[in-house]
Parts: C-alpha cells; structure tokens; sequence
C-alpha cells in the first residue's frame, strides 16, 4: 500500500522529535538556529540584558569576535578592578537589564525620550549614593549625587554608541517580574532594600508583566533604538537562568516556567513578524529535554561552563558572515606604539635628567 | 669621617629630586642625592628592604645605592634619624597617558565639555592608582618609621587631562598613611594650579632650581626640615 501524502511526509528530520532530539542526544543537535541575516566578515555585536547575557559577550571576547565594547576601562586596568567595577561586562556599564520595561526606559534615555537626572538615586545613610538604574554598578557606590549623575550620564552616552556602532544587537530577556515607583513609573533592576534602597510599600510596587506588556515595551524600546540606528539588527534570546525568588505568591518554579514562557513566546512571536529581528534559542539548549538539567550547577540555577559553550557553539555555528568587510580596520596597534614612544620619550628625558644630575658632582 | 661630617639630609626620589637638590644647594645645606628615574620606581626596581633598606634590583644601580650610604657612615639607606625628603610614589608621566588613553575623565567639567569622553568616578580612580601605587606608599611608610620622612609632591605641570585628579588621589593615599606629606606647589600657587612656567626646566615637565629652591625655603619655615646650613 502507498504511503499517504500529508505535509509532514516531507519534512526533514529536524522537524521531527525521534530523530532530531531523542536519537541524537544533546550534543547530536543540529541545525538550532541559522542567522536569516548575512552579516559583513567583521560584523560587531552589541550584548545586553540579564547575567546570562554576559556569557555570551565573554565567548564573542574570547573568539575576537567583533564586540562593542563602547565604554571599556581605562587602558592598563588590572582585571580585577574592571572586573569589580563591572567594565566589559555589557556592552555599555547598564548592569543587569531583567525586564523589558526596564530596558524601554534604558532606550529612553538613549533617545533623550527621559530625563535621565530625574531618576532616582539612593543615599545609604552613610554618605555614599548609588544608582537606582544600576545598583551594583559600583562596590560601595558613589561619593556624591552628582558623580552618580555624570556616571550615569557616561553609561547612556556609551549605550547610544553601542546602538550606532553594532550590526547585531542581541538581547536576553531575563524575567516579567520587576518592581516600579508607582508614582513616576521608573522601573528598578532590583527590589528597592536588596542591593541598595530602602524599601516602601506605599511607593514601591510590584508587577508581572504580562504578553501584551512584554511586547510592547520592546516594540517601543526597538523603534526608539532604530532612530538612532536604523539599520540596526536584532538578536533575542531568553535568558534560561530560573528566577531566583518569586514575589508573586506562586511556587518559585511555577513562577518561572510563567516568566520564561511569556518572554519566550513574545520572542518568538516578534522574531517572525519581522525580518530583522531574529530569535537565538540559547533557552532551548540549556533547559530542553535532551539536557536532562545536566547544564545546571548542583544549586539548579547557574548554567556549568559546558552548558554555556554549547550555546555558543550553535551561535557561532549559525552565523552567516560571509558578507564584505563593512568597518574600517581598527588599528589600536599602531595607537598603542604611538603611545608607548611618546611615554619612552618622556621617560628618556627623566634618565637623562638623573643621571646628568650625577655627572654635575 | 667625623659624624659631624654627614650630610644634613638625604634626597630620594625621581627626577623631580634633582630641582629640591639644586634648591638645597642654593641655601647652602650639605644634602645627598639618589635620584633613579620614574619608570624605575614605577616597575618597582626600587624597593625598601626589611634589612638593608632601600635596595636596587640591579648591581649597576645598587652601587650607586652604596656610595650614598657611605656618605651618612651607614650600611643602608635612609641612615638612622637622617631627615629625607621624598619624591617618590607618584610618577604620573608612567600612568595619566595609559588612563586618558581611552578618553577617560575624572573631572566633571572635562568630561561634559567632550560627548566622547567617559566619566571615571572617584572610587575607581582610587582603585586603579592604588594598583599602580600602593607599594611606593608602604613604602614611605615603612621609610617613615625609620627616619623622619617628608613625602613631596612633584608640581602640577597640567591643570587638565587628569592631573589634578591623579595628583590629590595619590596625595590622600599617602596622607591616609600617617606620612608627612606636603605638596609645595599647591602652597605656593593654589588648588589644582599648575607651576608657572618660569619655574620650569627647558623640557617643560620639571621644576628648575629657583623653584627647588622655594620648596626647600617652604620646607624650612613649615618646620620639616632642619635650618642648619
């Protein structure tokens, strides 16, 4: 008898769940992802978004890949100082980006859609002021307002280059849950009182947000970075780190299947009504079935090393740069020697004063 | 050699101790140069030795090292209740050019005046100049318990481009360490004002003598050196 014809009876074998995924086993995974975009040979990339996010700048790092580093350190910063002060983390020192309403508000204040100086900034009693935007941004935090002002100013300056500079923009999404002044609307990274702040349940108020809300906030953020850039390309992802606490009432893990879920499926959902937005499913690869959870750390939370590999094994497996060279070569190099004589030069003027200092007696 | 034949007091530093030494030379003090060259004392070629004092990591210079010490009748340096006057520890020529390298600002006005330039809060200017110079602090500390030490800032060559800023970090590091510290130029000129130009050496970047010469007198009326001389 003659098999029937049906539109499954063509599909290719990653359509289907036995041979694609059960057979193979995680690491027999193949064709995840395919960048729909063909990016020039020394394409840049722009990282954002919550920590998981930082995996993903450390491997384009690491590869030398072409990533915007738009506010790095000072030159010569040992690692640990940068490291601390939360340089070459992201893109731009934004900190943790969890919500996409704060991450609306962080293209605000790239667009000058927000007055950056209204938004709030916290005295511990002590005298040091930290960041609402950014909280951790700083061990100890800052010695006045003003300073957290021109920090901040700094930090939305190199968000915008971050913006112009990139052809990739990639952003993961992290969580729906967050919490907001409910007088002016500020969305805050952390709950006012965890990492700095003081908490007030009369001002502080919490929210889940929801599809609709997700999806507009990045629709939004999307067009007010495309003022800026209007070519710019953007790559989500979701962050598979569960939440760490819930303020919903929900199981934790309950909660989180709501907020990877919502994120996902507004992901998804952008990703294919627009072709230059593309979906990364670095959730997929760590969570999935064929990982049985063998990716995450005994807590169940942090993602192990190889876990993070494998993600960006498909990434740089999926990328398509096989397009013209479009950036002038950078030539840091040349700058550098230029840098290093004019110090040698200097530094001979020193000798030579010491020891003619001698030659005197 | 008679006791009474020592010198008054012992110059350590960089190249900013030879306008100090020529200005102690004006006022007729008997005083002992060792003077090695800021990126020495930036790679940390010159170090205080828990039993020989101030120690050289080359025979080339720690010969030179020796002849000083044989002038103050001492096995090592700094001689036991010999005043010293330090200008070491800063060496801003080996540093400011690396940090502002990048378009990284420190001060408030010069970073708002340029929308290319990246603000550097105060406690991670701290955090990267103690890098770079704690060890030179201790090590004025540790001169300090040995003989009476007078730390001296270089002068401010530039009011801009990080100077100032770099100039009163490194200056509260050491004021933080209980070591008796003056900056001459502030006293002389003003907060974050810079040397005036006729004070200067040919190469632009030194104090000359005449200016040493007014640090020393500075030194004196303030009390933290001897007037004999």
């Amino acid at each position: 008898m003659a098999k029937l014809e049906n539109p499954y009876s063509s599909l290719p074998a990653h359509s289907f769940w036995r041979s694609a995924v059960a057979e193979v086993g995680v690491y027999g995974l193949a064709d995840l992802w395919r960048s729909r975009w063909q990016l020039p040979s020394d394409a840049r990339f722009a990282t954002f978004g919550s920590c998981f996010a930082q995996h993903i700048s450390r491997a384009l790092i690491g590869r030398n890949m072409g990533w915007v580093d738009a506010e790095p350190a000072p030159r010569r910063t040992p690692p640990e100082v940068a490291k601390a002060y939360n340089y070459s983390v992201f893109s731009a020192r934004t900190g943790n980006i969890y919500t996409a309403t704060q991450f609306l508000w962080q293209a605000r204040m790239a667009a000058g859609r927000c007055d950056m100086a209204a938004l709030e900034i916290w005295e511990n009693g002590q005298g040091r002021f930290f960041d609402s935007v950014r909280p951790a941004i700083e061990p100890g935090g800052f010695a006045s307002r003003d300073e957290v002002l021109l920090s901040r100013l700094s930090m939305v300056r190199a968000f915008q280059r971050s913006i112009r500079e990139a052809d990739v923009f990639i952003f993961t999404l992290g969580l729906t849950e967050g919490w907001e002044n409910a007088k002016t609307g500020q969305p805050y990274p952390m709950c006012p009182g965890t990492a700095a702040g003081r908490f007030d349940a009369t001002l502080h108020l919490f929210r889940n947000y929801g599809f609709a809300e997700v999806r507009a906030a990045l629709d939004e953020a999307f067009a007010l970075m495309r003022e800026i850039h209007p070519g710019l390309r953007l790559l989500l992802t979701v962050s598979p780190v569960p939440l760490t606490a819930t303020a919903t009432g929900q199981h934790v893990l309950v909660a989180t299947t709501y907020s990877k879920s919502v994120l996902r499926a507004v992901a998804g959902e952008i990703a294919t009504a627009d072709q230059t937005i593309d979906y990364f499913p670095s959730y997929e690869i760590i969570t999935g079935a064929p990982t049985r959870s063998a990716f995450f750390e005994p807590n169940l939370r942090s993602v192990v090393q190889p876990g993070v590999d494998l993600v960006m094994k498909h990434f740089f497996a999926g990328l398509d740069m096989s397009g013209a060279a479009a950036h002038a070569a950078a030539t840091p190099g040349a700058i550098s020697a230029d840098l290093d004589a004019q110090m040698a030069a200097e530094d001979l003027v020193c000798e030579e004063m010491t020891l003619d200092a001698y030659n005197a007696r | 050699m008679p006791a009474e034949n020592r010198p008054d007091l012992l110059i350590v530093g960089d190249s900013h101790s030879i306008a100090l030494k020529a200005g102690c030379d004006t006022l007729g003090m008997d005083t002992e140069l060792l003077s090695f060259s800021g990126n020495l004392w930036h790679l940390g070629h010159i170090v205080l030795h828990r039993h020989h004092g101030i120690w050289a990591r080359s025979p080339a210079l720690q010969h030179r090292l020796q002849a000083v010490a044989q002038r103050f009748q001492s096995a090592y340096l700094p001689a036991p209740d010999v005043p010293v006057l330090a200008t070491f520890g800063f060496h801003l020529g080996r540093i400011i050019p690396q940090f502002n390298h990048g378009g990284h600002s420190a001060n408030a006005d010069e970073f708002l005046a340029a929308g290319n330039r990246q603000f550097v809060s105060g406690g991670m200017l701290e955090a990267y100049v103690g890098h770079f110079r704690r060890n030179h602090v201790q090590m004025l500390k540790r001169m300090s318990r040995r003989a009476p030490v007078v730390a001296i800032a270089p002068p401010l060559i530039h009011e801009n481009e990080n100077h100032p800023e770099f100039m009163g970090t490194i200056s509260k590091m050491i004021l933080s360490e209980d070591v008796c510290f003056i900056n001459p130029c502030e006293a002389l000129f003003g907060p974050r004002k810079a040397i005036p130009a006729e004070l200067l050496t040919a190469d632009g970047g030194h104090g000359n003598a005449i200016y040493g010469a007014m640090v020393v007198q500075l030194l004196r009326d303030q009390g933290l050196i001897p007037k004999r001389g």
